[in-house]
């Protein structure tokens, strides 16, 4: 039998705190690092994807936090979610990022960057979609970053929450007064 | 109840935001870049240590200027709105909930056991705007949980069925049980992450809610007014707290401003806002941890209460909420809260410079140039002290280390006629030891002769200090008296400074220690003599390590496995235990028992490496020690869903087992408990890790022994004698400290010499 560490990303009890803990040994054993890499590789480059709009600075951005929270992790701190840890160290090189290059990207280049899946082809089906597209583009910063956070980076609100400083279930009440408010704005200009 | 149209809603949420995955070549290749790196490689010093040699720096740079700003300011003038005060209470655990409607609570736990499988409700809070309720599982084997990454177990959330037929849906949180409705049915259709037909499924249990019991701790809540500038008006209520003037800022707005106190049995929660006044395109960036003094100038020891969220500041002005719970006793009013930090600005946008840079024909990876060229823009003095290539699998391109003049932030930097595919930067420049990097990627990287552009510089303002002043509100609170120190307490946060050195002479022998190797960036396992002098690295890379009894040999975990090495002459064998960790040594050093296994269990192997086998047949399990016999080990296996451990003991040879206690109040998955040697106490970490609690291994008198002492508990081992090993965070926040307390007498003493998480201990 061979075992290069603890395998855990299928645990039931993979849960934040989980990480968080594995964390601790990562500190100490570096291969058991990749298994939270491979964990929140996908999920940092997406919310950077969202962010920045382009494919290679996306990659760079997301070599940057990688290579900042490996070598940070001798100092990691058990205090919250590890991907909350790993999160804000993304937001700050985005941060970082937009304040060197002095502009925002446009939405129009996230959307180049996004997938658009086949169901366009359906004329309201697209239009829908579109105009949740625009309403999504006018959403104040912080409102459009938690959709970026729970549904690019696909988060639990637990996970958002303990980024923001919030409890889970003031999250969920979040988002949810945002959905609600993006619903009747849909049904709304529908009418 | 779920909403048809929001699903549609959230579906349509998901397509329009996917974005493409990364590519599988850089995801290789930045993990290969990754492991490329020296191992725990940091910066050249730690970002803390920055910002305290930045923060005297600043205050001795600070004299220089013309004018240093501090912007005090007063949290308040408060007000409380007394028919609020009734509203919201703060259950420990639990959190603010509205108590307007009464606080029911679960009549009693409910638990069923199918197939090994125990699943049990522990507990519920039900308030007018919730249902906090608690469950956990115990008895899952591994083999109910995928092993591979892209096969996911089930997913399908727990709720409430009500009399009626509504299911109220949630994970911990719910939505409140109408009032009336004094039963429900637990539903929990599969246990999370677990593969179909593995462990039972489809749980169903009887609830039955109760009001709460008088003696259930409900503190109240009282909300404060937002703070107002002076001259507003406000009916103040007999209970408002009194504010101190002091200068107001021009928008009159407080900077610091508290929402809500909360009164707890020995102290106070502070919860509130921080908002520094900034304008447009500037920000404020906080250095450092905020402060809390009495009026007699001595530091509050605070910490962060887990079930309370501070209020969501998001306005770009680079504040944030915060939440502060403190004891009372012995602190003199006011108290001050203070908030280091600066603000950043752009010094002047329009501001560039150029200068010329030769990459040669033909840059190779790792090359590295040192120009060592000053740069002048936007009136301050850039200094280019390294540039090197970044190529790789997915990277093409260049890497600009600056070194600035203590009020520049950072700079934009591009090549003229080559446009960047990519790029970023780190560093803060004057907050970080007066350096700033930036990095540009390329799809063809330029060569040869180039014009480099400097733009965009951002600056840093004076140092500034934001306070608020905070006093409870009746005089009574202020004079609160010492509380009854508990049974069993040694040490706490007050009493840690008190702790004196040990004599020399007092303990002889050795500490196992996993620290940063002087002089290098390297962390490893050193052995240190107890009383200074003599030290030992004996692996670098690894954390994982424990001392035989008799303190000749070290058992540490590789790359490849245990490993077993005689100290004094260096042979090392390694043992047939595979991926292996927590290692504790048998009393008579003849077997060791360690967590490995994909299951993350208990195993055994003999001293000489050999004959390893599995001992338990749990998961996660965290190993405790070995009863002074030698015939039976003592580990912890984690419930899952709750913060709880089973304590097991096994015989080693018949495999016999028998559950002792749960532990209830441990950390929640790093326990680093103990036994010690003569079999009758455990130690462990306290479920903030700022604590050690003991209790007898029948689970009875449990107690903390440390209470608080630090920002974190690094590592737990029993010497001989009764004397319990504990290294923590050193109240600096930058190294570590080793105490050796005597819980049966509280005797207690630090080994200043000794610094490191501890890992090991050998006292003769």
């Amino acid at each position: 039998m061979t075992d290069s560490g603890p395998i855990v990303a299928n645990d039931p009890a993979w849960t934040a705190e989980d990480e968080a803990d594995l964390a601790l040994p990562a500190r100490r054993t570096p291969a058991l690092f990749k298994k939270l890499y491979l964990r929140w590789v996908s999920p940092v480059y997406r919310y950077l994807l969202h962010q920045v709009g382009d494919t290679s600075v996306a990659e760079d951005l997301t070599s940057q936090v990688f290579l900042t929270a490996f070598e940070q992790l001798p100092r990691y701190r058990h205090r919250g979610t590890f991907a909350a840890w790993v999160f804000t160290i993304a937001r700050n090189k985005a941060r970082d990022h937009f304040r060197q290059s002095g502009r925002q990207v446009s939405m129009d280049a996230i959307a180049d960057a996004a997938i658009r899946p086949d169901l366009l082809g359906e004329i309201i089906h697209a239009d829908r979609l579109n105009h949740l597209d625009e309403l999504i583009r006018a959403l104040p910063e912080g409102e459009l970053e938690m959709i970026r956070l729970r549904y690019v980076a696909e988060l639990s609100l637990a996970e958002i929450g303990a980024l923001v400083h919030r409890s889970e279930e003031a999250t969920r009440k979040a988002i949810s007064r945002l959905l609600a408010r993006l619903q009747r704005q849909m049904e709304d200009d529908h009418e | 109840m779920s909403d048809p149209a929001r699903s549609i809603l959230d579906e349509k949420l998901r397509t329009v935001t996917q974005m493409r995955e990364p590519r599988p070549e850089f995801v290789e290749g930045l993990w290969a870049h990754i492991t490329a790196q020296p191992a725990s490689a940091l910066p050249s010093v730690p970002e803390r240590r920055r910002r305290r040699l930045a923060r005297p720096a600043w205050y001795a740079i600070g004299l220089l200027v013309v004018s240093l700003v501090i912007l005090t300011l007063v949290i308040g003038p408060q007000r409380v709105f007394a028919a609020v005060r009734e509203l919201l209470g703060y259950i420990p655990g639990v959190g603010i909930v509205d108590q307007s409607g009464g606080i029911r609570v679960l009549a009693e736990p409910v638990s069923a056991t199918r197939d090994g499988v125990t699943l049990t409700v522990t507990g519920a809070t039900l308030t007018a705007d919730g249902t906090h309720l608690q469950y956990r599982t115990f008895g899952i084997p591994r083999s109910a949980y995928p092993l591979s990454e892209d096969v996911s177990g089930c997913y399908e959330p727990e709720y409430l069925r009500l009399p009626d037929g509504t299911k109220l849906e949630g994970r911990g949180e719910m939505p409140p049980v109408p009032a009336g409705v004094a039963e429900a049915v637990f539903v929990l259709p599969c246990i999370g992450g677990t593969l179909p037909d593995t462990v039972p499924e489809d749980w169903e249990l009887p609830l039955r809610f109760v009001p709460a019991p008088e003696e259930l701790e409900v503190m109240p809540v009282v909300e404060l007014s937002p703070s107002i500038g002076p001259g507003a008006e406000t009916a103040a209520p007999a209970a408002a707290p009194e504010a101190t003037a002091a200068t107001q800022p021009s928008s009159g707005r407080s900077p610091v401003t508290l929402t809500q106190v909360i009164e707890t049995s020995d102290g106070y929660i502070l919860i509130g806002e921080f908002h520094p006044e900034v304008e447009p395109g500037r920000w404020a960036q906080v250095t450092g941890v905020p402060l809390i003094h009495d009026a007699d100038g001595e530091k509050v020891p605070y910490s962060f209460p887990l079930d309370i969220q501070p209020p969501d500041v998001n306005d770009g002005s680079g504040g944030f909420g915060f939440a502060f719970q403190f004891r009372s006793a012995g602190l003199a009013y006011p108290l001050t809260l203070t908030f280091y930090g600066v603000n950043v600005s752009p010094a002047d946008p329009e501001a560039t410079a150029e200068f010329e840079f030769d990459f040669g024909p033909d840059p190779q990876p790792g090359q590295e140039w040192t120009p060592n060229l000053e740069i002048e823009l936007a009136g301050h003095t850039l200094t280019l002290a390294s540039v090197a290539t970044d190529i790789g699998p997915s990277r093409n391109g260049y890497s600009f280390e600056f070194l600035t003049d203590p009020r520049v932030y950072s700079a934009a930097v591009e090549i003229l006629g080559h446009t960047a595919s990519g790029g970023g930067g780190g560093g803060g420049g004057g907050l970080t030891g007066g350096k700033f990097s930036a990095s540009l990627a390329y799809e063809r990287i330029p060569t040869g002769r180039v014009t480099i552009l400097l733009s965009n510089l951002t600056v840093i303002s004076d140092p500034l200090t934001w306070e608020g002043q905070w006093s409870p509100a009746s005089p009574a609170d202020q004079e609160r008296a010492e509380p009854t120190p508990q049974p069993g307490l040694c040490l706490a946060s007050e009493s840690l400074d008190q702790v004196p050195a040990a004599p020399p002479g007092l303990f002889r022998g050795l500490a196992l220690v996993y620290r940063q190797l002087e002089g290098t960036e390297d962390w490893g396992l050193v052995l240190q003599d107890l009383e200074g002098g003599d030290e030992q690295v004996l692996v670098r890379g690894t954390g994982w390590g424990a001392l035989s009894p008799d303190g000749s040999q070290l058992a540490y975990s590789a790359a490849d496995g245990i490993r077993i090495r005689d100290i004094a002459g260096g042979q090392e064998i390694l043992t047939e235990a595979v991926g292996g960790y927590d290692m504790h040594w048998s009393p008579d050093g003849s077997q060791i028992a360690y967590i490995g296994g994909s299951s993350i269990s208990t195993w055994v192997i003999n001293g000489d490496g050999t004959r390893a086998r599995q001992i338990s047949d749990q998961s996660y399990d965290a190993v405790i020690g070995w009863s002074p016999d030698g015939a039976e080990v003592y580990f912890a296996i984690p419930f899952t869903g709750g913060a709880a451990w089973q304590v097991r003991a096994v015989n080693t040879t018949t495999l016999a087992w028998r559950d002792l206690f749960v532990i209830e109040n441990g950390s929640a998955k790093s326990l680093s408990a103990a036994l010690s040697p003569d079999g009758k106490w455990i130690a462990y970490r306290s479920r903030d890790h700022t604590g050690v609690y003991l209790v007898r291994t029948n689970g009875e008198e449990a107690h903390q022994v440390l209470e608080k002492v630090t920002q974190g508990i690094s590592g737990i081992v029993w010497g001989r004698g009764g004397w319990l090993g504990v290294s923590m965070i050193d109240p600096s926040g930058d190294d570590r400290l080793l105490v050796l307390v005597q819980p049966e007498t509280c005797l207690a003493y630090a080994l200043p010499a000794v610094r490191g998480d501890l890992e090991g201990l050998h006292l003769e």
